[in-house]
């Protein structure tokens, strides 16, 4: 389904045979990595919101965001997409390098990179003027044309992908407002993982949910980490713990600017915390 | 606390964070403030009902005013096509017919142009545009209609005799819509210059409508690898839709009212021909025209049976696009 | 925020059907609030006897200012008339001359008075200009309000007395007359109509037409410059093949009523097809607004021919041409040739009358002219309005009058009119007694 990356973007940007990585455990460890982020500062006008993060991302992983409101965890997800860039005035600057190329590069298409990161928000955002299906289906007709009976395939799929086929099934046609607030997020994660992206990005996902549709979606997630790498933000440490396999902190010091404290395997975050910071968050005295 | 008056006790126990603390105890019932909401009301009642009488007693004025042409020519006063004052024949087909085609033309022609211009200032003007083009196409709505007809006359009704005119007729003149002679003066030039005088109309409610659509919609769509133009096609028109068609349902009423500048560019003839370069009249126009010099009552009562009609065709087209807003809205 | 749209919508939507229909309603009656100042509140008398441009200016009263009819007897009795018709039309005589001036005398000094008046848009100028004159040379106490709503509206207004006189550029038909018995028709000045028009030609001449030509123009049988008719109207002139186009005026005028009263006098079909009126259904042609838009759209289109009033046309140096009148002499509008044509033998007794296509024994005259009639009743109840109307008529047809239209271009009406007008001003009366004897 997804397209070899090399086919989206123009040919001379395409990085040399010779500067690719060595053959060996680089290699091996490269590949592994779905999304590796190098000294990324983000600004709103002249406000920095973030400053110097590096980390990466690994394949098939949940990787959890955390940190205090206002730590920039959404801008820093935001730039992983180049959602960020489209509040006027908003930069981003620093190195996203995804398949060997940094999405940040002069020529470097926002619009194919955005088919290849899908992301769920906060809010369900289900399109108003679709039904269901279409909106199941809107992301593949963005990309192109679709036979008719691939799309009922691919919607069928990914709605059953999102737990929500059974539910839904017998009423498809109708419009997507009609669905509960729990259904209507699972509506959004099919939409996005409908034109199998490599990477999906979620940005508070349950939390304007209650807490059975919140479980839910947190199954979801494990169930989805199969097939996808991940990206989670959210300000809830439960469930940072329950669902991710790696978590990173941000915090923001005096200037408001976040910077990444500490990013470990989850287990190891929330049992023996490297920095003082980091304990002081998780056990609840502060954020 | 004992001792403490109601309100204070109320205050008290906000201030200490008590829960369960009862509405505010109401100030003095039936004192000062009611008095004065009975007072504030009667006087907007009032106002509002000094609306209903204008609108009722223009009504009453205009049906009695016409009911002499009601009488002479019974439906077919609306059926006629001839419009003869010495004779005393007063039909006035031709008229609404020019009002409906002028209105029409007018309405094509400015409903894209205006949805494009507030989707540009929306989505593609810099921000330091913005507010100056915006500025200018409100500046349009604020223009005297008779400067639209003096531009008309003198600088716009020239150039569409020589250029798309001339063009039209001498290669598609085969078109019964597209047969000359041309002026410059007459139907199509009128819808023209409608179009250009209720573009901001359309451009405004639309704009407004636009500048609601929710972000997470927009970046819903854009998240999911969409282009600008999906994110219009898909997101914001779909959203705007009914902004779109309540402005276009304005601009159609100021369509179908305006006078000075019709009058001036479409060639006052009470005629109905298909091509577009022929001269047309409107109701509005007619009026404006003749109302001054008619001499006979049937004259005057056949004009303002005119306007009777007028109104009329406004009420229609503003309830089909009632119902349109409505379906629009329904099948959200 | 769907509901924030429905409130949008359902804004929209009112505003729609308020705009529709209030927009003609507005333009229909628009225009005629003109209103002039109240009179000053110094009340200067004025002595009418003796030479009267020399008004002698008394201090002004401070009892006159309260509204009372204070009638000053040195300005009562002091009126000797000496009759209008011993001047002459044709007198070119100085104004100032105390020999020819005739004198206004009926004039109450010293009281304010306004006359209110509606009608004509055509004589309007003239109007103003006269009774500026009236008041700065003659009476400082009369002020005349003239408003200019269309001649149509000024027969509605003096039908129901609202106010002192009507004007008219057309006669009121009989129906009219029922309406308003002992209404007056004075003639005060005439409105030639002339044809102007746009075509490159060798020669600088102007062309000239037959009145049949122009019908046929008119009637879009006559389509191309180069017609037989309109060579035969112009010997050694070569036209162009240039399609003829025919514009009109599309708002109902005074102006198309003499035009096609003219045409209707020489052709019987238009008489039966096209018929008379301010509006009329024009067999071919555009139709643009006002003189100007006439001019305007002629001046435009190669091959364009229009018609527009002699006043208009001369203030802004359109072309016109000559037409051929009754007698088959080719004249060329101008103010003398117009008030010529209103020299006729005979008048009706009502002076209604159409001076369009005047007789052949009328020589030199041009035939597309009409007559703007001042409309008074016979009857009146206020005497001090009623010798101001008359005092003000009187001087506007005598010489002074003369000079004022002449110098505006409009023709002043001829000398065996000016007798007559005098003869219907002495049916003016109050409580039954003349005003003017």
């Amino acid at each position: 389904m997804v397209e070899p990356t090399a086919a989206l973007e123009p040919v001379h940007l395409r990085p040399k045979v010779a500067e690719r990585p060595a053959q060996g455990e680089a290699a091996a460890s490269q590949a592994n990595v779905a999304m590796s982020v190098e000294g990324l500062s983000a600004f709103y006008g002249k406000f920095k919101a973030i400053e110097d993060v590096s980390l990466s991302f690994d394949r098939q992983n949940v990787t959890a965001i955390i940190g205090p409101s206002g730590c920039g965890k959404s801008t820093l997800l935001r730039c992983l997409n180049r959602l960020h860039e489209i509040i006027p005035n908003a930069r981003a600057v620093g190195k996203v390098m995804m398949d060997g190329q940094n999405i940040y590069a002069p020529g470097m298409n926002a619009v194919l990179l955005r088919r290849k990161v899908g992301m769920v928000f906060q809010k369900p955002n289900p399109f108003p003027s679709m039904s269901i299906y279409d909106n199941a289906a809107s992301g593949l007709k963005l990309a192109g044309r679709v036979p008719k009976d691939h799309l009922d395939e691919v919607v069928e799929r990914s709605l059953r992908q999102a737990a929500l086929w059974n539910e839904v099934k017998d009423k498809l046609k109708q419009s997507a407002f009609n669905l509960s607030g729990g259904q209507q997020q699972r509506l959004c994660i099919a939409r996005a993982i409908a034109v199998q992206p490599e990477i999906v990005l979620m940005d508070e996902p349950a939390s304007a949910l209650d807490p059975i549709s919140t479980l839910k979606i947190e199954d979801l997630m494990v169930e989805l980490r199969k097939d996808y790498t991940i990206i989670i933000v959210t300000h809830n440490l439960q469930q940072a713990a329950r669902v991710s396999d790696r978590t990173a902190f941000l915090l923001g010091g005096e200037d408001r600017i976040g910077h990444l404290i500490e990013y470990a395997p989850t287990k190891e975050m929330f049992t023996n915390p490297k920095d003082d910071r980091t304990e002081q968050y998780i056990t609840g005295r502060f954020g | 606390m004992a001792g403490q008056s109601p309100r204070r006790q109320w205050w008290a126990g906000r201030q200490m964070g008590i829960a369960a603390i009862p509405p505010m105890p109401q100030r003095r019932v039936g004192g000062m403030n009611v008095r004065g909401d009975a007072i504030f009301r009667s006087v907007l009642a009032v106002f509002a009902a000094i609306i209903l009488v204008i609108i009722g007693l223009m009504l009453v004025m205009v049906v009695t005013q016409s009911s002499e042409a009601w009488r002479k020519f019974g439906l077919g006063f609306i059926t006629g096509t001839e419009w003869a004052p010495p004779f005393s024949k007063f039909g006035a087909l031709p008229y609404i017919y020019g009002t409906v085609i002028t209105s029409v033309i007018a309405l094509m022609l400015a409903a894209p142009i205006g949805v494009g211009c507030a989707v540009f200032i929306i989505e593609f003007a810099p921000a330091w545009l913005r507010s100056p083009v915006s500025f200018m196409v409100e500046l349009l709505a604020a223009v005297p209609s008779v400067v639209f007809g003096l531009w008309g006359i003198f600088v716009f009704a020239p150039w569409m005799r020589n250029g798309p005119d001339k063009f039209l007729v001498s290669h598609f003149s085969f078109i019964p819509l597209f047969k000359g002679p041309t002026f410059g003066l007459g139907v199509l030039s009128a819808g023209i210059i409608l179009a250009i005088i209720i573009v901001p109309y359309i451009t405004s409610v639309t704009r407004e409508v636009m500048l609601l659509t929710p972000t997470n919609q927009r970046e819903g769509m854009l998240a999911l690898g969409a282009t600008r133009w999906e994110v219009i096609r898909y997101v914001i028109l779909p959203f705007a839709r009914s902004g779109i068609v309540g402005g276009s349902i304005l601009a159609l009423g100021r369509a179908l009212g305006e006078t000075m500048a019709v009058t001036m560019i479409i060639g006052n003839r009470a005629q109905i021909k298909p091509s577009l370069f022929a001269q047309g009249a409107t109701m509005s126009s007619v009026i404006a025209n003749e109302f001054a010099e008619a001499a006979t009552t049937l004259y005057t009562s056949s004009l303002i049976a005119i306007a009777l009609l007028l109104l009329v065709v406004a009420l229609i087209m503003n309830v089909l696009g009632r119902l349109l807003v409505w379906s629009v809205a329904r099948s959200r | 925020m769907a509901s924030a749209n429905r409130v949008v919508n359902r804004r929209v939507v009112l505003m729609g059907i308020a705009g529709a229909a209030g927009t003609a309603i507005l333009t229909a009656c628009g225009g005629s609030a003109t209103s002039t100042p109240a009179p000053a509140a110094t009340a200067a008398t004025t002595s009418a006897a003796g030479a009267v441009a020399t008004a002698t200016k008394a201090p002004a009263a401070a009892t006159s200012s309260t509204g009372a009819t204070v009638s000053s007897p040195a300005a009562a009795t002091a009126a000797t008339t000496s009759p209008v018709a011993g001047t002459t039309a044709a007198s070119s005589a100085p104004s100032g001359s105390a020999a020819v001036q005739p004198t206004f005398g009926a004039i109450a000094g010293g009281a304010n008075i306004q006359l209110t008046g509606a009608g004509s848009t055509f004589i309007n100028p003239l109007l103003t200009t006269w009774a500026q004159a009236f008041n700065q040379s003659i009476a400082k106490n009369i002020t005349i309000n003239y408003q200019s709503i269309g001649s149509g509206g000024g027969i509605q207004q003096i039908t129901q007395k609202t106010v002192d006189f009507g004007a008219s550029d057309a006669p009121l038909t009989d129906d009219q007359i029922k309406a308003a018995p002992g209404i007056l028709h004075i003639p005060m000045v005439h409105g030639p109509v002339v044809p102007t028009y746009n075509l490159k030609l060798d020669v600088n001449k102007p062309l000239q037409f037959s009145g049949q030509t122009l019908v046929g123009i008119y009637f879009g049988t006559i389509t191309k410059w180069n017609d037989k008719a309109i060579a035969a109207d112009n010997p050694g002139i070569t036209l162009p093949s240039t399609d003829i186009a025919v514009v009109y005026r599309s708002d109902g005028s005074g102006t198309t009523s003499i035009w096609v009263d003219f045409f209707s006098k020489i052709s019987k079909d238009w008489e039966s097809k096209v018929g008379r009126g301010t509006s009329v259904k024009f067999p071919t042609g555009i139709g643009a607004k006002g003189n100007e838009g006439v001019a305007g759209q002629v001046k435009q289109v190669e091959g364009g021919i229009g018609y527009v009033e002699l006043a208009y046309a001369l203030e802004n140096k359109l072309p016109l041409s000559l037409v051929k009148n009754a007698a088959g002499e080719f004249i060329p509008p101008t103010v003398d040739s117009a008030s010529k044509a209103a020299a006729l033998t005979s008048y009706p007794d009502d002076l209604r009358f159409s001076i369009t296509n005047p007789a052949a024994e009328v020589k030199g005259a041009y035939p597309i002219t009409g007559t703007t009639w001042v409309l008074p009743f016979t009857q009146q109840t206020d005497k001090n309005k009623a010798d101001a109307l008359v005092s003000f008529i009187r001087w506007a047809i005598s010489p002074a009058g003369d000079e004022i239209a002449r110098s505006k271009n409009y023709p002043p009406i001829p000398a065996p009119l000016k007798a007559k007008v005098l003869e219907k001003l002495k049916l003016i009366t109050v409580n039954g007694v003349p005003v003017y004897k």
